[in-house]
């Protein structure tokens, strides 16, 4: 028999949540607990009459705090879960939800430790189904001990092992962050280490940066740098702390994912649902020769802005060593159809573009110069990019694979997706695509972020070709 | 078998397009009258071009729209400027469904929605007889896969 990422049945009793199900379920309402504490201390009665008014609202307002309390407390009571034949929950006091979850659906199994759940000993469970829905499909609040039992993989010393080192972490948390806002808010640091300088040592020694910011940046893009880099560090603080003390460990069918600093969170993930395997590189990224392996699967990196890592950053061949290690029977396609050297025009004229608009603030004088100078850095770091799209861009089918090598914003992607679930293959010709006889590719597969892999400018009788491949098998 | 649009979807189009396009000509109307009559000259060339997208586009949309289904795979083309073509193997077919609307069904198309995990793909204004077919096909060889 399969194993399913659930656990075995744990007969047909119905089990209660742990208390920490009441904590998150208040938070909706607990604000409004506060009106009579709120209203004690700011009303100041100085007649007899307001005081029995104050009186009299303070314990109406108490009543309803008190109903509010037993209400929630009685949601709690009522929510419970069972496993026979797969995991069965219900809640709810007036509108009675019960929810049904077949072993074989359940595609993922994530346990959260918060701060404040380690210090309840309790754990937060998302289970996941191979479905286009935002949130999980059952969230569950248990003890510590209960929790263990969903997310016990159980271990061997036989078990595939995969951890990450933090420098790479950090990298690939910089990296995710938008390089083009990084220039920006350099700007402020820079022109604030110049002023410091400045005071100690002679003018003639200010270097040509420090120069090249003070021609000045109007005080409003100031501020707006001073924002967007407590914004850039707070996101890559944020990512950091979420995948830090990466680990994955794959046993049997089961991919067993551990990370995070403050939150501690534990994945199990359904390798046989496993639909693209995604290799994705930055600019900053390439010089170094790092790539952050991504895959696609249900209910693993549906949050906004998390991302589905197996391998947080690595060189070339680490990297094939722990996919080697971690998913060695996935499916891989290599080579296949490029872009001819008469489509390089249509990666470089967009970036080629936007380049050229950094002309307009730099005609507009001095005062936008250094808007001029971080759109032209901007633009010149995207043209680098699709060059290296152009580069690299392919679109093949093999066997049992399908790969797509594309550039898509200031990132290369390279994507394998097993020929199983390569659902629909579009090939679009704009009217100039068909005087050079070249396409757009674009396959769709199931994604959390339903996000599209799309090459551009290929030959249009290999794809053609190709597609056939695809329908065929 | 082979599908492609009904003969009188370039109609169905057409009146699909009507509304829009009198509602864009309206528009430019109340911003040339509140803006000055400048504009009016702007309004007329645009009008122009809408009227002859209206006369233009529709028989060249539903001409270009053909496929088919050979049992393993659909295959589909649409698009008047930008040709799209779709390539759809039968095991990952979800579900699919027709849609017939008041004007559709009174000019004898259909427009069939096909489902699969990773989104879905729209074949509108196939000629009637022609989608009862597929989708007899589709059932047929969704029994057979099954």
């Amino acid at each position: 028999m399969k194993r399913s990422v659930l656990p075995a049945d744990s007969g047909n009793t119905w089990r209660r949540q742990h208390g920490a199900f009441l904590l998150y379920d208040a938070r909706k309402w607990g604000l409004l607990l506060f009106i009579p504490v709120l209203r004690a201390i700011l009303t100041h009665p100085e007649t007899l009459a307001e005081t029995v008014s104050a009186l009299l609202t303070f314990l109406r307002d108490l009543g309803l705090a008190g109903l509010l309390g037993s209400w929630l407390f009685l949601r709690w009571q009522r929510a419970g879960y069972r496993m026979s034949g797969g995991l069965c929950t219900r809640r709810g006091l007036l509108f009675r939800r019960t929810l049904f979850v077949s072993m074989e659906d359940a595609a993922s199994v994530e346990s959260e430790c918060s701060l404040l759940l380690w210090l309840l000993h309790a754990r937060r469970l998302h289970i996941n189904t191979a479905g286009l829905r935002r949130r999980s499909d059952v969230t569950l609040y248990l003890p510590a001990a209960e929790a263990r039992y969903f997310t016990a993989s159980g271990r061997s010393e036989n078990d595939a092992r995969f951890a990450a080192r933090p420098v790479p972490v950090a990298v690939m948390a910089a990296s995710s962050s938008n390089a083009a806002l990084g220039l920006l808010t350099l700007a402020p640091a820079l022109r604030q280490a110049g002023r410091i300088l400045g005071r100690e040592l002679p003018a003639e020694m200010l270097t040509l940066a420090d120069r090249l910011l003070s021609l000045g940046l109007p005080p409003l893009l100031d501020s707006l740098a001073n924002i967007l880099i407590i914004g850039w560090c707070f996101a890559f603080v944020r990512s950091f702390f979420r995948y830090a003390g990466f680990r994955a460990r794959r046993r049997g069918e089961c991919l067993h994912l551990t990370s995070g600093l403050l939150t501690r969170r534990d994945v199990l993930v359904d390798c046989r649902r496993i639909t693209a395997l995604e290799l994705r590189q930055t600019l900053f990224m390439r010089l170094f020769r790092l790539y952050t392996a991504t895959i696609t699967a249900a209910g693993y990196g549906r949050e906004r802005e998390s991302r589905p890592v197996v391998v947080p950053a690595a060189r070339a061949r680490p990297l094939c060593a722990a996919l080697d290690t971690l998913m060695g029977d996935y499916p891989l396609c290599s080579g296949g159809v490029r872009p001819g050297r008469r489509a390089l025009g249509r990666y470089l004229l967009p970036p080629l573009g936007l380049t050229a608009g950094a002309l307009v603030p730099f005609l507009m004088g001095r005062l936008w110069a250094m808007a001029g100078l971080v759109w032209l850095a901007g633009g010149l770091w995207w043209l680098v990019i699709r060059w290296m799209g152009f580069r690299r861009a392919a679109f093949g089918v093999g066997e049992e694979a399908v790969i797509l090598r594309y550039s898509r914003g200031l990132a290369l992607y390279e994507v394998h997706i097993p020929i199983e679930v390569a659902d629909c293959l579009i090939v679009t010709r704009s009217p100039w695509q068909r005087r050079s006889g070249t396409c757009t590719v674009e396959l769709r597969c199931y994604g959390e972020k339903r996000r599209r892999h799309r090459v551009r400018a290929l030959p249009y009788d290999a794809v053609l070709h190709l597609s056939g491949r695809l329908c065929s098998q | 078998m082979e599908f492609g649009a009904g003969g009188r979807a370039a109609w169905v189009l057409t009146l699909w397009l009507l509304p829009p396009a009198f509602l864009l000509m309206a528009a430019a109307g109340s911003l040339a009258a509140f803006f000055g009559p400048a504009l009016w000259w702007a309004a007329g060339p645009a009008g122009g071009i809408l009227c002859l997208l209206i006369v233009w586009y529709p028989p060249r949309y539903t001409s270009s729209l053909h496929g088919y289904f050979d049992g393993g795979a659909i295959r589909a083309v649409k698009g008047a400027w930008w040709k799209k073509e779709l390539f759809i193997p039968m095991n990952a077919l979800r579900t699919f469904e027709f849609w017939d609307s008041p004007l559709q069904k009174a000019f004898g198309c259909r427009t069939l929605v096909i489902r699969f995990a990773g989104g879905s793909a729209l074949l509108p204004l196939l000629d009637a007889g022609q989608a009862a077919r597929l989708s007899e096909q589709l059932q047929r060889a969704e029994e057979d896969e099954a």
